[in-house]
């Protein structure tokens, strides 16, 4: 995680272990200090930071300089004495970038001069100094962020999202489930591999049924989700639904390959057992069943058995809502799962090139293994999970891709039937 | 545990009707002219007790139904849990295909190993019942067994029994009420204590906590002795929510030296970073380096996210954060030392010390060396077995029944 983590320290951690170290080196380095943090917010975007990090890409390959891009934006180079041309034309060049930004345009006194030179020899005192009130404000912003976890973010939570589920409403809930048609709320959401160009091939569709119409239609001003057990109960309640649909082909489509989550506990019951059954051997090749990394780790033995059954009898297995944390922790090789899902989050791209480092290895370990970037609302996430070496997507973003490639096409079409007449 | 739908095996009352009398009928009648039969004894009964769950000696057993309906082969589920296969002039092959698919689901099982050499097999073992001897060994084999399984169905009859006595499993609909009773029931003499001792070289001990916990089974003597609360993992971890803030109130309720015992208690996630919670940190105040914080790992897993923001909030203000509910097994499979806890409680199983294996071991060393070992706790520890094993490993922190007799022991001698 970019926040909080003992084990992927922060980029003010890092600045700050670097400036100690670079006391023995400091005659012959100069340091900038990019002021960024000062910008507007609409210009101070992650995309707008990483450009202007990116222009110091040469030198830092070179090691000619070391370069930290910090939370609040600030970026801060270390380079070598012979060098300051150089980094003054980038610096020059990163001006440029922002050019219609009050920081730059303006000559107001209450701003700080859009960059800080120090020399590392005479000034290295200063730059300590510097170095350490930016990790001790990283730490304070990391406490504030947690203090808010509190009875304020509850309330909000309840305002926007309903009052929390209680075991009363779950059980109520859980009988009109078992009456309810609920083939009208399974939703269908595409897993892709897109090209540079953007173009995505549908690889498989996953099913599921929408919790947040199942909220609408059945129990409005609920929040079902609200506490985790209540609700992960309710999903084997769920899974069943699911299986009994899927068993009926009449009553949702399930054309093309298809995937499904489901608990642990129903891929061994009798429930499954019966939809296996009803399943030709061909068809189960072409269905994946995900499963949530805390069901499988609830009790090990369990997956272990049902992944070795699932495998066995041809579907295959993907491993679901696993974060970044996550994915750090667990031997994925191991569980032996076909696929598994990296769930979308800022924090990826802000971790800096060492989660970046991380992520790609892992990828490239995986080899054969797909990795899935999920839940991508923006270009952002397409653009980052490429970057890493991940060529499946799922997203609105996903959904997005695919309804305008469905347009071109068919523009292309009516492009070459003109032609034709 | 959920509740499985019942499955075939162990259902049999009587002797003469069970599987092993019908199996043995069967050899007599083979015996007359045994050309092209053989049979397969598989020993699942041997499996680890983790992998002998009803559900999936079900599963195991439906494996063979295309063989069953495409083949002359009979399948006889023991009242063991064994199961044999009587074929007639079926290609082996064909058979080891099933054979095969059956161990496939046991793969993590060390039953399911088979040595390089191709040599030993504790998996199966083949009779070929048109060989004389082969047939009386195999008929001597399951002629012990029938005597045996009068035995086993009278404790499969108990244990069936038992699960009857658990009572109604726990569900949303007696879930609120259970809830109420349990947030107003008196509470307080429930609260019990558990040693985590550091263990030296020459027998001597230092308390490195204790652990004050409510036993969920004595809760449930109290308020709903008819209800099984075992029956759904998840609405169990909700009662325990309640459950968390009961006790955090009880030891809100103490006063604490400033130089008090360490404790340690075990809460959810949730509650940490609630009220409840902040309450009690207010008693505690600067003395928190004496709470140790567990935490269980499927509530980690749930949300690691969460996780982090919690550590971080108790370890600034003090506490020491422990992640409970590892085994050997999990550590398999995931690296726990990214949690960035200050203890890890592993647990131990018996399979461990009969286990002889030499990799899983190694596997265990090497976590152990990675988390550093003055991190880690083997707890369940209630035979001095385990301490020898877990010594052995490098480990000198224990819990369990074995380990509080000891702590009384070295108090007592102590005080003399």
């Amino acid at each position: 995680m970019a926040e909080g983590s003992r084990n992927s320290p922060s980029q003010e951690n890092l600045l700050l272990d670097y400036i100690h170290r670079l006391e023995k080196l400091k005659q012959d380095r100069m340091v900038v200090h990019i002021h960024l943090s000062e910008l507007r917010p609409f210009n101070r975007r992650d995309q707008h930071i990483r450009t202007a990090a990116s222009n110091f890409n040469p030198l830092v390959s070179e090691l000619h300089g070391q370069i930290f891009t910090l939370k609040n934006a600030d970026i801060f180079f270390i380079f070598k004495k012979p060098f300051l041309a150089e980094v003054e034309t980038i610096v020059q060049k990163i001006r440029f970038l922002f050019s219609d930004d009050p920081l730059v345009t303006e000559e107001n006194p209450k701003l700080p001069a859009f960059a800080n030179w120090y020399d590392a020899d005479s000034e290295f005192s200063a730059i300590l100094g510097l170095a350490q009130s930016m990790a001790q404000a990283e730490q304070k912003r990391q406490s504030v962020v947690r203090a808010r976890m509190d009875a304020r973010a509850a309330l909000k939570a309840k305002q926007q999202q309903g009052e929390p589920m209680n075991p009363d409403v779950l059980a109520r809930l859980e009988t009109a489930l078992t009456r309810a048609d609920l083939s009208n709320l399974v939703r269908r959401q595409f897993v892709c591999s897109v090209d540079s160009k953007l173009i995505p091939t549908q690889e498989f569709s996953e099913l599921f049924i929408s919790i947040k119409d199942l909220r609408e239609t059945i129990l409005p001003g609920i929040n079902v989700t609200a506490n985790r057990w209540l609700f992960q109960h309710l999903t084997e309640t769920l899974d069943r639904r699911m299986l009994s649909m899927l068993a009926k082909t009449d009553s949702i489509s399930i054309s093309g390959e298809i995937s499904f989550n489901i608990n642990v506990a129903t891929v061994l019951s009798n429930e499954f057992q019966a939809f296996d059954n009803n399943v030709s051997a061909s068809r189960r090749g072409s269905m994946i069943i995900e499963l949530q990394k805390e069901d499988v780790f609830v009790d090990l033995s369990s997956y272990l058995f049902a992944r070795e059954y699932l495998q066995e009898k041809g579907f295959r297995v993907c491993l679901d809502g696993l974060s970044l944390e996550a994915i750090q922790m667990i031997n994925l090789d191991r569980l032996g799962v076909d696929m598994c899902k990296l769930i979308w989050h800022p924090d990826l791209v802000d971790g800096g090139d060492h989660i970046h480092a991380i992520l790609s290895d892992l990828v490239k370990k995986l080899g054969r293994r797909t990795v899935i970037l999920c839940r991508c609302d923006h270009r952002e996430a397409v653009d980052f999970g490429r970057s890493v070496g991940i060529n499946h997507f799922q997203g609105r973003y996903v959904e997005t891709l695919i309804a305008e490639d469905s347009r071109r096409r068919e523009l292309l079409r009516l492009k070459r039937r003109i032609e034709r007449n | 545990m959920a509740e499985w739908g019942s499955t075939s095996t162990n259902t049999n009352t009587g002797f003469s009707n069970s599987e092993e009398s019908q199996l043995l009928d069967r050899l007599n009648r083979i015996e007359n002219s045994p050309a092209g039969y053989f049979a397969v004894h598989v020993h699942l009964s041997d499996l680890r007790a983790n992998n002998k769950q009803p559900h999936f000696i079900h599963i195991a057993t439906r494996a063979f139904d295309l063989l069953l309906e495409n083949y002359d082969a009979t399948l006889f589920s023991l009242s063991n849990l064994d199961l044999v296969l009587i074929c007639h002039n079926i290609p082996v092959d064909e058979v080891d295909l099933v054979i095969d698919k059956v161990r496939t689901l046991f793969n993590e099982d060390p039953l399911a190993e088979v040595d390089d050499t191709g040599f030993e097999d504790n998996f199966t073992t083949w009779h070929d019942l048109s060989s004389t001897e082969d047939f009386a060994a195999f008929l001597s084999v399951i002629a012990d067994m029938s005597l045996g399984a009068e035995r086993v169905a009278e404790e499969a009859a108990r244990a069936s029994a038992l699960k009857r006595a658990r009572g109604e499993p726990l569900s949303p609909r007696n879930l609120s009420d259970l809830n109420k009773k349990l947030m107003s029931m008196r509470i307080s003499d429930l609260v019990q204590h558990q040693t985590c001792l550091l263990v030296r070289t020459g027998g001597d001990g230092e308390v490195v906590f204790r652990e004050n916990f409510i036993s969920m089974g004595k809760v449930r003597e109290r308020i709903a002795p008819d209800t099984d609360f075992f029956a759904s993992p998840w609405l169990f971890q909700y009662l325990t929510e309640s459950l968390d803030r009961r006790l955090l109130g009880v030891l809100s309720e103490r006063e604490y030296d400033d130089d008090f015992e360490p404790i340690s208690i075990n809460l959810n996630i949730s509650t940490v970073l609630s009220r409840d919670f902040q309450k009690f940190h207010r008693v505690i105040g600067k003395r928190s380096g004496n709470v140790v914080i567990e935490m269980q790992v499927i509530d980690v897993f749930a949300d690691p996210k969460t996780y982090g923001y919690a550590r971080d909030t108790l370890q600034e203000r003090g506490y020491r954060v422990l992640i409970d509910g590892l085994d050997p097994l999990s550590l398999q499979y995931f690296d726990p030392s990214i949690l960035g806890s200050d203890f890890l409680k592993i647990s131990w199983s018996t399979a461990l010390q009969d286990d002889g294996e030499d990799r899983r071991e190694a596997e265990i060393k090497e976590v152990i060396a990675h988390v550093g070992k003055n991190s880690v706790i083997l707890a369940r520890v209630d035979t001095e077995k385990a301490v020898k094993w877990g010594l052995s490993l490098g480990i000198n922190r224990f819990q369990g029944f074995f380990i509080d007799r000891l702590a009384e022991i070295i108090s007592n001698g102590k005080k003399r």
